[in-house]
């Protein structure tokens, strides 16, 4: 019987050859590596994490919860033995609130820019030296690999600066991250990788959690996936498939509230 | 795989440090002559000529008692000609075998040589160490020599050993018996110890071998085992060969100061080949390079890069040492340079095949000296918290990687991730009844719909680096009606507000 349907098979395939190639054949699908986030919800929402080897996009306003995520993100990346890299544009990270988040300190290679030549600070009001030296920086992490994940943080950044950075950077960015498996994120206010992010991720403006009296208990975020560039279309389906959720909401807690 | 059997020789030198100073001085053959040691006028003797001895005189003996003695001459001691002649006979039996091991004592020089597979080339163990004495006397230095199977029995027969120029060779076996009828001297017995074997009446090894073990044991502990074993000439040893220093070290003058780094880098790269290439012979690779630049009216310029694992790529010592004196350049003109490298085994690392994959330590180096270059030197790194209570309490080390083993990232729940603003931004707060209700932060007006504290911190007031803070958690509304939480901090006795971070 089989060889009889593989012979049908390749005789309408030939028939077919001129008009539509391989017809009866299923299209190799690539396996996308993913990297889970740490908080379930988004996780669930994105099939798994973040993918692999591309640009991943968070992109929200102060308080939206994208330096949590990416904390979160990089505590699960640097336990499983893995090197991250956080390019801190504007000299915002807090080592103490990244560990208490679970980030391994010492595979994090942190980099802060904001000093030129001479030891002078760069006023935050004229950011594009910093911006400059950011994204050199980010080229050379890249080209060197190895590491799994970067974090291009530009989040306080006021969105008309990131925005005047040429595409054609992102878009070396895109094949250098591709052709070294990492995951590069950019935190943003405002989408500026364009085409070249796979996963854009847009954070909603919070809801804080009003849950205790006398001190600051959290806050109750939400994300949209604006876009991804690849879904899964293993099989095309006859009927239109129920469609996926593009929200997800969590909340962090913080530590001095106390276990609930 | 058989065992060779272990042979040593000992070369026991008596009074070094007035043999030392007699070898260079031959008009003091045949007088008794003593050297003496410390300031005058309280110096002492340290070591005493075989005649001086003859005649009385002691160690310890102080220059007033000396004089009493005409005929003896009094020498200095002398460092530097004991150090030369130190490393003549190291030379002398370095030409035996590689393998010495140097046991020197304050005033004799003692040292073991691995004289197995020796014999075809120098005949058997007593020709050798007769032949090894012929080349010391050349040196004018008299020592004497032991062959035994064992180390520690090889150094008691050479001290017991009282004439001169003699070989004492023990059969393999005979250890026991030959060791017997030497004092307990010629074991390094602490003060204690030799007060306590004369208070038992032991004088000689043969007495001490033959005391029963446990008791021993429990009355000197495992000392007393050792020295049992050692008088019995069955104390195990690891031998431990002295290595000659291996000097890296190239330098290099010019006849006209130079100014270009590309023309020193020039320079640097044929004395970094000859540095790599002395390295490679002995299948060594370079573990740092400290380059040193006389400049021209100016002190040094030393410089030493040290990548993450020895390598003998000179391509990329070269690109960091580029690097390094970019960001560091020397300010005057250079008038020589010199190199000096530390050798190291090369650089090996085991991958597992499971192993996460981490940036290749020699690109990585490269890497971050190139980012290094771009941001500042303190700039890069891994960020390691203090032991300390106040906020921000952190510094930045150099980055490198480690072997970590994937573990499950451990359960905690998710945090409010802290943005801090460095430095911190002034903002205008507005109270009520005492707490903040509004503010402005970078010409926005925010109003705060919650607020906790005031949480007051303290700290570090025994030092200058005293801190103290008021400090505000705020959940604040934009004028776009977005969420807006930050931490506000102002000094205690202060009206003056900060934005200290942002909840993000």
């Amino acid at each position: 019987m089989k060889p009889a349907a593989a012979a049908l098979r390749l005789q309408i395939e030939s028939a077919l050859a001129d008009r539509i190639p391989s017809a009866l054949t299923p299209a190799q699908r690539a396996i996308r590596p993913i990297a889970s986030t740490g908080v379930a919800e988004v996780d669930t929402l994105l099939a798994g994490g973040l993918p692999v080897g591309t640009i991943t996009e968070m992109t929200g306003p102060e308080s939206s919860g994208r330096t949590s995520l990416a904390y979160s993100f990089l505590a699960k990346t640097t336990h499983a033995g893995n090197v991250a890299a956080w390019i801190d544009v504007t000299d915002a990270l807090d080592p103490e609130s990244a560990a208490a988040a679970g980030v391994e300190l010492s595979q994090l290679l942190w980099v802060r820019c904001g000093t030129v030549a001479g030891h002078a600070r760069v006023h935050r009001s004229k950011p594009w030296p910093r911006i400059e030296q950011g994204l050199r920086v980010a080229d050379l992490l890249l080209q060197a690999g190895g590491f799994r994940a970067i974090v291009l943080d530009m989040a306080s950044l006021d969105p008309e600066y990131p925005s005047r950075v040429p595409l054609a950077t992102w878009f070396r960015y895109r094949a250098a991250a591709e052709r070294t498996q990492t995951c590069l994120l950019l935190l943003t206010q405002h989408p500026c990788a364009k085409s070249s992010a796979d996963l854009l991720l847009r954070f909603r403006s919070a809801s804080a959690r009003n849950s205790e009296a006398t001190v600051f208990a959290g806050v109750e975020y939400a994300l949209e996936v604006e876009r991804r560039r690849f879904t899964d279309p293993s099989v095309i389906p006859m009927r239109k498939p129920p469609q996926s959720a593009h929200m997800a909401e969590w909340r962090s807690r913080a530590a001095w509230a106390g276990p609930r | 795989m058989t065992k060779t059997a272990e042979m040593y020789l000992c070369v026991y030198v008596p009074e070094f440090l007035a043999q030392a100073l007699s070898r260079l001085r031959p008009e003091l053959d045949g007088e008794p002559c003593v050297v003496m040691e410390g300031e005058p006028p309280s110096e002492q003797v340290c070591s005493i000529h075989r005649r001086a001895r003859a005649l009385g005189v002691q160690h310890g003996m102080s220059r007033v008692e000396v004089e009493a003695f005409p005929a003896v001459t009094m020498l200095a001691r002398s460092e530097r000609e004991e150090e030369a002649a130190r490393s003549a006979l190291l030379d002398c039996v370095g030409s035996f075998t590689p393998r010495v091991e140097d046991c020197s004592e304050p005033n004799a020089f003692l040292c073991v040589l691995d004289i197995v597979g020796t014999e075809k080339l120098f005949g058997p163990p007593a020709t050798l160490a007769q032949t090894l004495l012929n080349r010391a006397r050349d040196l004018r230095i008299h020592a004497c020599a032991a062959v035994s199977g064992n180390f520690h029995a090889a150094i008691a027969l050479a001290k017991g050993i009282t004439s001169p120029a003699r070989v004492e060779v023990m059969a393999a076996g005979d250890e026991s018996a030959v060791l017997a009828p030497l004092p307990l001297g010629v074991l390094n017995l602490s003060t204690e110890q030799a007060e306590t074997f004369a208070r038992w009446g032991i004088r000689t090894l043969g007495m001490l071998a033959a005391l029963p073990e446990v008791e021993l044991i429990a009355r000197m502990g495992q000392q007393g085992k050792r020295l049992r074993q050692s008088a019995r000439g069955h104390l195990p040893h690891l031998f431990r060969p002295a290595e000659a220093p291996f000097p890296l070290r190239e330098t290099m003058e010019f006849d006209a100061p130079v100014e270009s780094l590309d023309a020193l880098l020039f320079a640097v790269n044929r004395m970094l080949e000859q540095l790599i290439l002395r390295a490679n012979a002995r299948i060594l690779a370079l573990v740092s390079v400290s380059l040193t630049l006389r400049l021209h009216r100016r002190a040094n310029h030393v410089r030493t890069v040290r990548p993450a694992l020895p390598t003998d790529d000179r391509q990329l010592w070269l690109k960091l040492l580029h690097l390094d004196l970019e960001a560091h350049p020397p300010q005057a003109a250079i008038l020589a340079v010199t190199l000096e490298a530390e050798p190291g085994r090369t650089g090996k690392v085991q991958l597992g095949l499971f192993a996460p994959q981490t940036p290749e330590p020699s690109r990585l180096d490269l890497t971050l000296a190139r980012i290094r270059a771009i941001v500042g030197e303190e700039q890069v790194g891994r960020p390691v918290l203090k032991d300390a209570q106040r906020p921000g309490a952190f510094h930045v080390e150099p980055f490198r990687i480690r072997p970590a083993r994937p573990s499950d990232a451990p359960h905690t729940a998710i945090r409010p991730a802290l943005r801090r603003l460095r430095p911190r931004e002034t903002i205008s707060v507005a109270l009520e009844d005492n707490r903040p209700a509004a503010f402005v932060f970078r010409e926005r007006c925010y109003t705060i719909e919650s607020a906790y504290g005031p949480w007051f911190g303290d700290g570090d007031w025994w030092s200058a680096t005293r801190w103290s803070s008021e400090q505000w958690d705020l959940i604040a509304r934009s004028p776009q009606n977005s969420l807006f939480c930050c931490c506000i901090e102002r000094e205690p006795a202060s009206t003056a507000w900060t934005m200290a971070a942002l909840y993000d």
